[in-house]
């Protein structure tokens, strides 16, 4: 029997396998064309990767030029309240945001007629030493002896200011009308000023003679008697926002090559083929810190759920881990094992078809961080935003009206998915309007959309980020 | 012999280096060189001509997304054959069709003579034959008797015990001599 066996074996094997069937013309059409529509995806693929390192990037920036905003200069605040104002220069900011370093040639104890620009917004006032270089047509004199270091002046110039301008216009005002000489004078660039500033040390009872014209872009008439200004209070730049934004969310997928689960080519098709967008929502509570005028800081706590609906298909079993076999129902966020409802023990070729719409919702808990840019701030004003998120699943559920054995149709809710992963990052951005209608109440409206930067599953035919579009309604109050 | 050999082996390589460029004419080059034996393969693992020739394209496919992994080490249409085997058994056990429809007790005592067959039958219909048993007899038979698998590797790669895997492949054996001896006599009948 067992010759007979190995001679039938043999028989097929000599006279089939080295036979060659040509394949029909259509074959190499077809095959043509999905290499055209792979290389496409390929180019597709790679956009999305260059579009979210550019978002990152972006963001990136936009968060470090964030942070300068809100590392205050300290150490040159304490310089500056500590030390008499008559061994130092001042320098503060006019309201076009030009650097105005006052100049003195009077003795040191003249302080009652000194004036300067004074600026409305709210920089933390710092003082560096002026130069006295005749040469260059500035005119300094002063008694202090007191040094301060290269690095603390360019950082506080450069702190008090923002990196983002570099350029900015730095003003000498002269003195008051009783001193015997002063000037004016533009000098190109706050570094540079600071810089210039620190290299000279300042000799008591030096006296420059150079005359000069006042050439700030203030009027004349503009000048007041120097103070300094004093940041807003922490708690008026606070805001508190609550959010509710209903959305419609979908995924985007892309076939896993790297998976061990087996990848058909066309995975991701077939998926996307199978899967329509669902409504979902974010609810938010979020705390807003006004950087400046322009630029607010965004964090809080979001609850947000990605849903879709998987149309009726034919699933089959498959062997679970405790070795028993389950009907299987593939989505691109992972596989589910749907309950055995006919009471049968099931065997590979069984098969099941679903014949309504399964709904799966992904539940996810974010900290975002979120970076505001305002513009046209009045009653109504306008803002773009965007940022990060760090997203937690904290839940999955799969809906499927299961058929049993009286035909009808039984609901069951899968709470866990296959090869799902728990913590993921995710991106938002939008951009809306506030309309201010009390003191300390304004609605926001914002059109947003936010996303996953990294799948949301692992080991599965193909790598899933969800994504979602909406309309983020919020209340806002202002401290 | 060896120079031609070799030459052969460099234009080979040339070719393998201008697809994973990405070039359409060597795929269609390869192609032309390895589809006719290939689709053989996965004529013996389909149950018809259309599907072996989607389970083809489908592994091509898979071929030339993956060609930069193939390291040269041993034959490319070994390669080839391995990713048409994967591929067919993918989809397999995609559908899960394990069929049993058969019955096949009346056939264990079938005499039969296998050296009538060879000169007799033509290869058609001895693929033909192959691709008329049920999903899961075939894929058990093909695994053993063209890719030399044993029972543990087959049940462990089609996702079935090892006893079924030897029920099938009984099974499969024994539809295969009875359509092949119900062929002979017909040949027979026919010539007489």
């Amino acid at each position: 029997m067992k010759e007979l066996n190995d001679d039938i074996d043999h028989i097929f094997r000599d006279s089939i396998e080295n036979e060659e069937i040509f394949p029909s013309e259509n074959a190499w059409n077809t095959l043509d064309a999905k290499l055209d529509k792979r290389q496409l995806n390929f180019y597709k693929q790679k956009v999305t990767r260059y579009r979210i390192l550019t978002v990152s990037l972006a963001l990136l920036l936009v968060f470090a030029g964030g942070y300068q905003f809100l590392v205050q200069p300290t150490s040159l605040t304490k310089v500056a309240t500590s030390s008499p104002i008559s061994d130092v220069s001042p320098v503060a900011v006019n309201d076009k945001n030009n650097l105005i370093v006052s100049t003195s040639t009077t003795p040191s104890n003249d302080q009652s007629n000194r004036s300067i620009h004074t600026s409305p917004v709210p920089v933390v006032h710092t003082y560096i030493a002026s130069k006295a270089d005749p040469s260059e047509g500035s005119a300094v004199s002063g008694s202090s002896t007191e040094k301060i270091t290269p690095n603390s002046m360019i950082g506080a110039a450069s702190s008090t200011f923002g990196t983002s301008n570099p350029e900015l216009p730095i003003t000498a005002v002269a003195p008051t009308s009783n001193e015997t000489a002063s000037e004016t004078r533009e000098i190109e660039t706050a570094r540079e000023a600071a810089r210039e500033a620190v290299t000279t040390t300042i000799t008591g009872g030096e006296t420059a003679t150079a005359t000069t014209t006042t050439t700030s872009t203030e009027a004349p008439n503009s000048t007041s008697t120097s103070t300094n200004p004093s940041p807003l209070p922490l708690k008026s730049r606070l805001s508190f926002t609550v959010l509710f934004s209903p959305e419609m969310s979908s995924h985007l997928l892309t076939a896993d090559h790297d998976s061990d689960h087996d990848t058909r080519p066309d995975a991701d098709d077939d998926f996307s083929g199978r899967e329509k967008a669902a409504f979902s929502y974010t609810a938010a509570v979020k705390v807003g810190y006004d950087l400046n005028k322009h630029w607010t800081i965004f964090s809080g706590v979001n609850y947000s759920s990605y849903a879709q609906k998987i149309t009726p298909s034919v699933v089959h079993p498959e062997q679970a881990d405790d070795g028993s076999m389950q009907y299987t129902l593939c989505t691109s966020a992972g596989d589910a094992s749907l309950p055995n409802v006919s009471g049968h023990n099931l065997v590979s070729k069984d098969s099941l078809s679903l014949r309504s719409f399964s709904t799966e919702s992904l539940r996810f808990i974010s900290v975002p961080v979120t970076l505001q840019y305002n513009f046209a701030v009045k009653k109504i004003s306008f803002h773009v935003y965007a940022g990060v998120s760090f997203d937690y699943l904290i839940g999955q559920t799969l809906e499927v009206e299961v058929p049993n054995r009286g035909g009808s149709e039984q609901l069951c809710t899968i709470t866990s998915l296959d090869g799902i992963h728990r913590v993921n990052m995710g991106f938002h951005m939008g951009l809306g309007a506030q309309y201010q209608f009390s003191k300390h109440y304004s609605l926001l409206f914002d059109p947003s959309f936010r996303g996953s930067l990294t799948p949301i599953n692992y080991n599965t035919e193909v790598k899933s980020y969800p994504y979602a579009y909406g309309l983020s309604l919020g209340l806002v109050y202002h401290f | 012999m060896s120079e031609r050999k070799s030459s052969s082996e460099e234009n080979l390589e040339a070719l393998i280096g201008k697809c994973i460029e990405g070039e359409r004419t060597a795929q269609n080059e390869i192609y032309k060189i390895f589809a006719p034996k290939m689709l053989n393969v996965c004529m013996r693992y389909s149950k018809s001509r259309e599907e072996a020739e989607d389970t083809l394209i489908e592994s091509f496919l898979k071929v030339f997304e993956n060609l930069h992994k193939f390291r040269n080490q041993g034959s490319l249409e070994g390669w080839i054959r391995r990713i048409m085997v994967n591929t067919a058994i993918e989809k397999f056990r995609r559908k899960g069709l394990l069929y049993a429809s058969y019955s096949v007790d009346e056939m264990k005592e079938v005499d039969f003579s296998t050296t009538d067959i060879l000169g007799d039958m033509a290869v058609k219909e001895l693929i033909q034959l192959v691709q008329d048993l049920p999903s899961g007899y075939r894929m058990v038979f093909n695994l053993y008797a063209f890719e030399g698998l044993k029972h543990k590797e087959i049940a462990e790669r089609l996702g079935i015990s090892e006893g079924t895997s030897k029920s099938n492949l009984f099974d499969a054996r024994a539809i295969l001599r009875r359509e092949v001896e119900k062929s002979l006599k017909q040949a027979k009948a026919s010539n007489e």
